[in-house]
């Protein structure tokens, strides 16, 4: 049993993420994503890929060494078991617009194609109660947090969505850093406690480490 | 004389100094930053280049990213 007493001033877990939680996409925003949020108190967490664990993956995501072959959805899955006792639900299938989704949606997928399918599987959907969809280039990180049934929001958000080919084009060699990773992780998680314990929060944030550049929105 | 931050995210930030009567686009000459494919934002809020700025200002070249690696 996971004792939470060093945050319950912070955030109650029996009191405040009794909401299910989803994650598409568990590479590097989603892998350290979900182990905080299952660190910090969410207990009914699904997760959605259908890639698997690969070399270049080890030093940017939060898989083994032992892990490299197997799915993704399956070794985050073990790790999370292994670290706090959650066990989350694995599919290891992409989401498109009819996938049925619910509660807490967010999104951290590869390219702009997989959120405009998400987006027509949460956009107006009464289930999802908050959506997060956060985008990674190299050090700079945009994070969305919206509420999809405010049309105001829907407007917001709908300004933010670009194609694949109008986006920063990174080398394959600067596309992802661990230190960013679990700074966008402590962000949405920031996001997902906010939304618990029914705080304002930022609909977007965008930060830089390399400028240490932060913008709220 | 005015004083602006010019950041373009991911690259470099500088501190340029302008007329009273200067703009975005004219901080951007200064700094010798080209906006093209950026969403470019004067303290936060997206901007047109013809918009005036004021010592303190910070403007933001901000990238279009889509990676989740």
């Amino acid at each position: 049993m996971t004792d939470f007493w060093r945050q319950l001033d912070i955030v109650n877990p029996e009191e405040h993420l009794g909401f299910s939680v989803t994650v598409i996409g568990c590479g590097g925003i989603g892998s350290p994503t979900v182990l905080a949020l299952a660190k910090m108190g969410c207990a009914d967490i699904s997760v959605h890929d259908d890639d698997r664990v690969e070399d270049h993956n080890l030093p940017n995501q939060i898989y083994r060494l032992a892990d490299v072959g197997e799915l993704k959805v399956d070794s985050l899955s073990n790790v999370v078991l292994d670290f706090t006792g959650v066990k989350p639900l694995r599919y290891s299938q992409r989401v498109g617009p009819a996938t049925e989704l619910g509660g807490v949606v967010i999104s951290g997928v590869d390219s702009m194609q997989a959120r405009q399918d998400i987006w027509k599987a949460v956009r107006y959907n009464p289930a999802v109660s908050v959506y997060v969809d956060a985008r990674m280039g190299a050090e700079v990180c945009r994070i969305y947090t919206i509420q999809p049934t405010d049309p105001d929001d829907v407007a917001f958000y709908e300004r933010t969505l670009h194609t694949d080919g109008e986006a920063q084009d990174l080398p394959c060699t600067a596309k992802a850093i661990i230190y960013n990773v679990f700074m966008i992780a402590a962000l949405i998680c920031s996001q997902v406690k906010k939304f618990g314990c029914g705080q304002a929060h930022p609909r977007e944030i965008i930060f830089d480490l390399v400028t240490l550049s932060l913008i709220v929105t | 004389m005015q004083f602006v931050k010019v950041a373009q995210l991911g690259k470099t930030v500088k501190e340029v100094s302008l007329d009273t009567d200067a703009t975005v686009a004219t901080a951007l000459e200064a700094a010798e930053l080209r906006s093209a494919g950026f969403e470019v934002r004067l303290n936060g809020a997206p901007c047109a280049g013809t918009e005036k700025t004021r010592s303190g200002d910070i403007i933001t070249l901000v990238p279009q990213i889509k990676g989740g690696h």
